[in-house]
């Protein structure tokens, strides 16, 4: 092939949201070519203990687009970096690495999306499915003038409709919720309050 | 010992559950009728294999080790040497992979009692026994064997939304449901440590008919 | 999901569940490359929760600083998923480590005799065999090293 100065690939980074992990980089275009790019890691223990080696992503050896999800790359709470290479034919860039490492407990926990309802008088919440980190974490109260005495709840998974409360006959009851992401230690904000009336008393 | 065109048998492996470990293997399909099996266990890390008294020269495809893997922090292996007199005198022997009862063996559903009033279902949940006996004679349950297993509880109404328990106790009771209304009671255990689930015990009940009116 | 290690005065949280997780993938493949089922690196005699209290911390620093120096960095495979699982067993054991660091720097890691002398035990177990055989046993025994961790 003709020789093409192949630059590593610039910009390398990590976007992570809620415990996914996605690598980006800038694209190395050559007109009339595809470039395609290849991805290895490395976490703490490899670069402390054995000579920094590295190890070829799950996902990402040999792909076209700029970017790659390593999140099945990163599983444990250390700092870990990456790298990544352009190869066009026989010819490869160099490697580019992060400028910072990347530790998974800097992951942005967004609040969870919750949908509230009920069926007679059970109040009924549901979240949408994060996967199998999260946990959520729902306070909920019935308004009343004097008091506002806040109960608790875990709800182990998202994606299906749970029972919070049997309520009171034409009270209203609120809700707000966070994400609990065990493995980071950490939890998310509480998400937007949201309110539901019962039901009145059923006539005679 | 890889499993390549076997002869005489093949899927040689321990199925457990609640503790009650028996090892399991398959005749090949065409194998000899006079084929025999003997069995032997040895713990890891022993050097000794010893044989099973009750398993020498038998024709059945099972053979029971639970008393001999009883220990349930320890981890065993087992033979098994098939044998056939009649066709040229074929002999073969497989191995199991490590087993570790504690480890591997299954959770049975709970026993659980679903009991329909009016407006409620009460759930009673019973000890799980298991293949395990002390000293003196007594039947271990699970919950004797894992201080910390806790049960999970859903009513499942009308196939939307699940109404949840989770604890320790024996006795759970969903309120604030209709008269004459089917509903799905969903039990499991759950051991923290080491981590495991049982299978769901499933119940349909209906609520009574409201008589007072 | 998360769980207490209890060590004498240090209590440490750990994720048990991902660590196990990690190491049933690769248990089946690693174990039969033990072909030696006679001996045993981790024994019984040796157990962690059967370590007095106050040495257990100090025993455990050990044994985490035995896989790290000598079983993950020297364990041999041309098996991607395996030496990605590895990695990633490798990397937890080393968030553990950095946790039992805070118990060393408030003296909760006294090191006793007992301590010492089962954790040299346990080398002269492992250093009967022939390297990377014992390396291959060291790994294939993981499950019993995260068995004595539950039960402490």
């Amino acid at each position: 092939d003709e020789v093409v100065n192949l630059p590593a690939p610039p910009d390398l980074s990590v976007h992570s949201t809620n415990m996914k992990h996605i690598l980006t980089w800038s694209p190395v275009t050559i007109p009339g070519e595809t470039v395609n790019y290849s991805v290895e890691y490395q976490g703490e223990y490899e670069r402390y203990y054995t000579s920094s080696t590295w190890i070829p992503s799950s996902w990402c050896s040999s792909i076209s687009t700029p970017e790659c999800n390593v999140t099945d790359d990163i599983t444990a709470t250390v700092a870990y970096n990456f790298r990544v290479k352009a190869t066009l034919g026989s010819q490869s860039s160099s490697w580019s690495t992060l400028k910072e490492l990347f530790n998974r407990n800097s992951t942005v926990l967004t609040s969870p999306r919750m949908k509230i309802s009920k069926d007679g008088y059970h109040l009924i919440v549901e979240f949408e499915d994060m996967g199998p980190y999260f946990e959520f974490n729902v306070t909920y109260w019935k308004k009343s003038p004097n008091s506002q005495k806040e109960l608790y709840k875990i709800v182990r998974e998202g994606g299906n409709l749970v029972h919070l409360e049997t309520m009171e006959a034409g009270a209203e009851y609120c809700v707000k919720a966070q994400t609990i992401v065990e493995v980071i230690e950490r939890s998310s904000t509480f998400n937007q309050v949201e309110c539901i009336r019962a039901q009145d008393e059923s006539p005679l | 010992i890889a499993e390549e065109n076997p002869k005489l048998l093949q899927n040689l492996m321990f199925h457990s559950s609640n503790f009650e470990n028996i090892l399991k293997w398959d005749s090949v399909q065409g194998s000899p009728a006079d084929t025999v099996y003997s069995v032997q266990y040895k713990r890891y890390g022993d050097p000794k294999w010893k044989p099973k008294a009750e398993c020498q020269n038998i024709t059945q495809t099972f053979c029971n080790l639970t008393y001999e893997t009883r220990d349930t922090e320890e981890q065993y292996f087992a033979k098994l040497m098939a044998s056939s007199q009649g066709h040229g005198d074929i002999m073969e022997w497989r191995q199991t992979t490590r087993f570790s009862a504690c480890r591997d063996t299954l959770i049975k559903p709970p026993l659980v009692t679903c009991i329909p009033s009016v407006w409620s279902v009460k759930l009673i949940v019973h000890p799980s026994p298991t293949a395990l006996w002390t000293r003196d004679g007594h039947q271990q349950t699970l919950e004797e064997i894992f201080p910390d297993l806790f049960y999970r509880l859903q009513l499942h109404i009308n196939q939307t939304y699940q109404m949840h328990f989770e604890g320790k106790k024996k006795e759970y009771e969903f309120f604030g449901l209709a008269p004459d209304t089917e509903y799905q009671g969903v039990t499991m255990i759950v051991i923290p440590t080491p981590f495991k689930e049982s299978a769901p015990y499933t119940c349909r009940v209906r609520t009574l008919t409201d008589r007072t009116w | 999901g998360l769980k207490r290690l209890h060590l004498g005065s240090c209590v440490l949280s750990m994720n048990f569940q991902e660590i196990r997780n990690e190491f049933l993938e690769i248990k089946g493949y690693v174990q039969a490359e033990d072909e030696n089922l006679d001996n045993r690196i981790l024994k019984s005699s040796e157990a962690l929760q059967d370590i007095k209290p106050t040495e257990r911390c100090c025993f455990f620093h050990h044994l985490l600083r035995f896989y790290l120096d000598r079983v993950f960095k020297n364990y041999q495979t041309s098996n991607y998923h395996i030496r990605r699982k590895v990695s990633s067993i490798a990397n937890s054991f080393l968030g553990i480590k950095r946790e039992l660091r805070l118990c060393h720097d408030h003296l909760m890691c006294h090191c006793g005799e007992e301590a010492k002398e089962k954790y040299t035990h346990i080398l002269s177990h492992f250093e009967e065999l022939d390297g990377q055989k014992a390396v291959v046993k060291a790994l294939g025994e993981l499950d019993i090293l995260l068995r004595w961790m539950e039960r402490t």
